[in-house]
């Protein structure tokens, strides 16, 4: 396992077309097809990160999130997300980024990561595991202040294909029944609005057409968004150290209106989800603490 | 019904390092920066969880959306959503007002606890759509068929295209605030020196009371600011004399150096009734003792835009049967040097005091050394509705400091020619 070392974070646009061209049925120049199977072998690594003010903002106005001392509970994703894009779309790595789904995605912050800390960001794919819908890649992501973790991620990508009816998937408990707490009114533009803030401008997100092209009657918001609207629910009301998971549902259509649900009862932590008006699960969570 | 009147206790001040226009708090909101300043004060005074008595504060700059910014930055804070809040506003009184509503309902008993918290950005700043576009869009959702409404249409022209910018003027005078201040110095002839005197002395007695640690617990760094962004400890009179005059003509004696800048920033006071404060482990700092609101014809009779104070002063202290020299230090909100200076005067003036506040002696001078020690408006800036909580905040510790049973006194002016004013007695 080589670490490493990045001047500065990649360009997510660049990464977005080599994955677009990773893609194609043929085999492009210098952009080798050879896929081999590993794909536990680098850790990408960017050091003094500092947290751009500007882009924070625009970010938590889109989130729903108050801009405040310490970044939002799921702000450390987007510095990282240009890095998570480069292990993806690494010539190396098994599948094309294109395709793969995020099912689920979970975060420990350790503390409050306060807007001045400047930040290491390190990034690397673990091995790939049988799931019971195909083959899942866990990425994962830390986030330190010097030398103290204080923030991870494990997002874990699905290549949809041959059903492993023995393997497992962790999973979280639905929020079927959990008590409506807000409706949301998501425009046709969210996915747009997201991709410019946060760089994920996967063309399933972008447009109408776009996303027709790759098998969506509409443009679909961003999971990483809908975690984030999520847990803006609950800014405030969390401690500073704090797991959060979420298993993406259904996608989005955009423009919708849904519903965000929420059960408060349990000492050990707070289920919710986003639901559809007519029910239809499109995330459940948990928040541990 | 509650007959007996409590004290009221000032457990403490917090706020934000205030930031200039379009700095580094470019980007945050009022519910933003009065969040955080909430939060801040919550965890300073170990309020999480606390439901209190009631929230008020308020934002002179306000977006429409931000209806009850007040409740819905409560439910933003670790402070518990069974907290209620309301929204005041009375220009650049609003966070001295907003102290005033919490005090009287401790002292009624209707309360046991509550904040007062002011907040303003003119950095993001309200827009509103132009006033004949307005007007022709309320018409074309009174409209009932097509037709009207492509009639409608036909009304549109492009310079309702051009936004309303909230500006810095009077509206029955059409002048800004600084305009208005420059005939104030003329008619009190007050020079230049003596404007950049005083606005030097703010800046300095703000840097002295960061280098002594005095702000340690009343300010909390927000987006990369620990400090005031205005505050130039190496002001000097020679860098302001070479400031070209702002307001009043190329003869005028207010500059950008002796004027406050427009600023973004946010404050919030924790106040309470004894029992609460000793309920919690929480020792107050100073009492708020009473208040006194007083507004001027600044329209019609040419009374001074921000001389209101002069005339809420007298009445509160003859209400206590205090002299102006009375007090241990003197808080005097400086929108500009020269409205501070032509308070002063006026209360020293025979004539003034004679005519128009009907006393047969002025009330006289104040001991320079006891104004601002801690720096003022000039130096810190002034966002607004946050000026009165710095105030309160900086005065009940300074008074704590000094000792039990000293006084001080709270003078803010504001637009419309209101003034609001305060007395608070350490405790």
């Amino acid at each position: 396992m080589a670490e490493i070392e990045l001047g500065a974070a990649p360009n997510p646009l660049g990464l977005i077309a080599r994955a677009g061209l990773g893609a194609l049925p043929v085999p492009v120049p210098g952009l080798s097809a050879r896929r081999s199977a590993d794909v536990s072998g680098d850790v990408l690594v960017l050091e003094r990160v500092d947290t751009d003010l500007g882009t924070l903002a625009a970010f938590s106005r889109l989130c729903g999130y108050t801009l405040e001392r310490a970044v939002p509970l799921t702000w450390p994703h987007i510095p990282a997300f240009a890095l998570q894009m480069a292990i993806l779309t690494d010539p190396r790595f098994p599948f094309p980024a294109v395709g793969l789904v995020h099912i689920s995605n979970a975060i420990t912050q350790h503390r409050p990561i306060l807007t001045s800390e400047r930040l290491t960001l390190r990034v690397w794919a673990e091995p790939i595991v049988d799931h019971p819908r195909g083959r899942a890649v866990p990425i994962r992501t830390e986030a330190r202040v010097g030398d103290e973790l204080v923030w991870e991620e494990t997002a874990i990508n699905l290549r949809i294909g041959r059903r492993n009816d023995a393997a497992t998937a962790p999973e979280v408990a639905s929020s079927e029944g959990y008590a409506p707490a807000a409706r949301w009114r998501l425009p046709a533009d969210l996915g747009r609005r997201y991709a410019a803030v946060a760089g994920d401008y996967n063309p399933i997100h972008l447009h109408p057409l776009s996303a027709r092209a790759l098998g969506f009657p509409r443009a679909i918001a961003h999971g990483f968004w809908t975690k984030s609207r999520a847990l803006a629910q609950l800014q405030g009301r969390l401690p500073g150290a704090v797991g959060v998971e979420v298993a993406f549902k259904r996608p989005i259509l955009l423009p919708a209106t849904v519903r965000y649900v929420e059960s408060l009862g349990e000492d050990a932590g707070i289920g919710f989800g986003v639901r559809a008006i007519d029910n239809a699960p499109h995330l459940d969570g948990y928040v541990t603490y | 019904m509650n007959s007996s009147v409590r004290r009221v206790a000032i457990l403490g001040g917090m706020r934000i390092p205030f930031a200039r226009q379009d700095g580094p708090y470019a980007k945050a909101s009022n519910q933003d920066m009065l969040t955080t300043t909430l939060d801040a004060l919550v965890s300073r005074y170990g309020l999480e969880g606390e439901a209190l008595g009631e929230v008020v504060g308020g934002a002179v700059l306000k977006h429409s959306r931000d209806f009850n910014l007040v409740r819905e930055s409560v439910l933003g804070t670790k402070l518990s959503p069974a907290t209620s809040a309301m929204d005041v506003q009375q220009a650049c009184g609003t966070g001295l007002e907003a102290a005033i509503v919490v005090a009287n309902k401790i002292a009624l008993g209707q309360i046991d606890s509550g904040i007062a918290c002011g907040v303003d950005t003119t950095s993001d700043a309200p827009i509103g759509v132009n006033e004949d576009l307005r007007a022709l869009l309320l018409d074309a959702n009174r409209a009932k068929t097509n037709q009207q409404r492509v009639a409608l249409l036909t009304r549109l022209r492009p310079h309702m295209l051009l936004p309303e910018i909230p500006r810095n003027v009077e509206p029955r005078t059409g002048l800004s605030m600084g305009d208005h201040t420059a005939i104030t110095a003329r008619e009190w002839g007050i020079t230049r020196q003596a404007q950049d005197e005083l606005a030097v002395d703010s800046h300095h007695h703000l840097a002295a009371a960061y280098e002594r640690g005095f702000q340690d617990d009343l300010v909390t760094p927000y987006l990369g600011l620990e400090r005031d962004q205005n505050l130039r400890p190496d002001s000097s009179l020679e860098k302001l004399a070479r400031l070209k005059p702002a307001f009043g003509g190329p003869e005028g004696t207010m500059t950008a150096g002796n004027s406050t800048p427009l600023s973004d920033g946010a404050s919030a006071v924790l106040m309470a009734s004894e029992e609460w404060a000793a309920a919690h482990g929480l020792e107050p700092l100073a009492f708020f003792v009473d208040a006194q609101t007083a507004a001027v014809d600044h329209v019609h009779a040419r009374e001074g835009l921000l001389l209101a104070p002069a005339y809420a002063v007298p009445k509160l202290i003859d209400r206590h049967g205090l002299a102006l020299g009375d007090f241990d230090q003197y808080e005097i909100h400086e929108a500009f040097a020269a409205q501070v200076l032509a308070t002063l005067r006026a209360w020293e003036d025979p004539v003034f005091c004679k005519e128009r506040l009907g006393r047969d002696a002025p009330l006289g001078a104040i001991e320079r050394a006891k104004l601002n020690p801690n720096g003022g408006s000039l130096g810190a800036g002034h966002p607004f509705g946050a000026t009165g909580g710095r105030l309160i905040g900086a005065l009940a510790k300074s008074l704590h400091e000094k000792g039990a049973g000293t006084r001080g006194l709270i003078s803010v002016c504001a637009a419309g020619g209101e003034g609001v004013t305060a007395i608070l007695e350490g405790a």
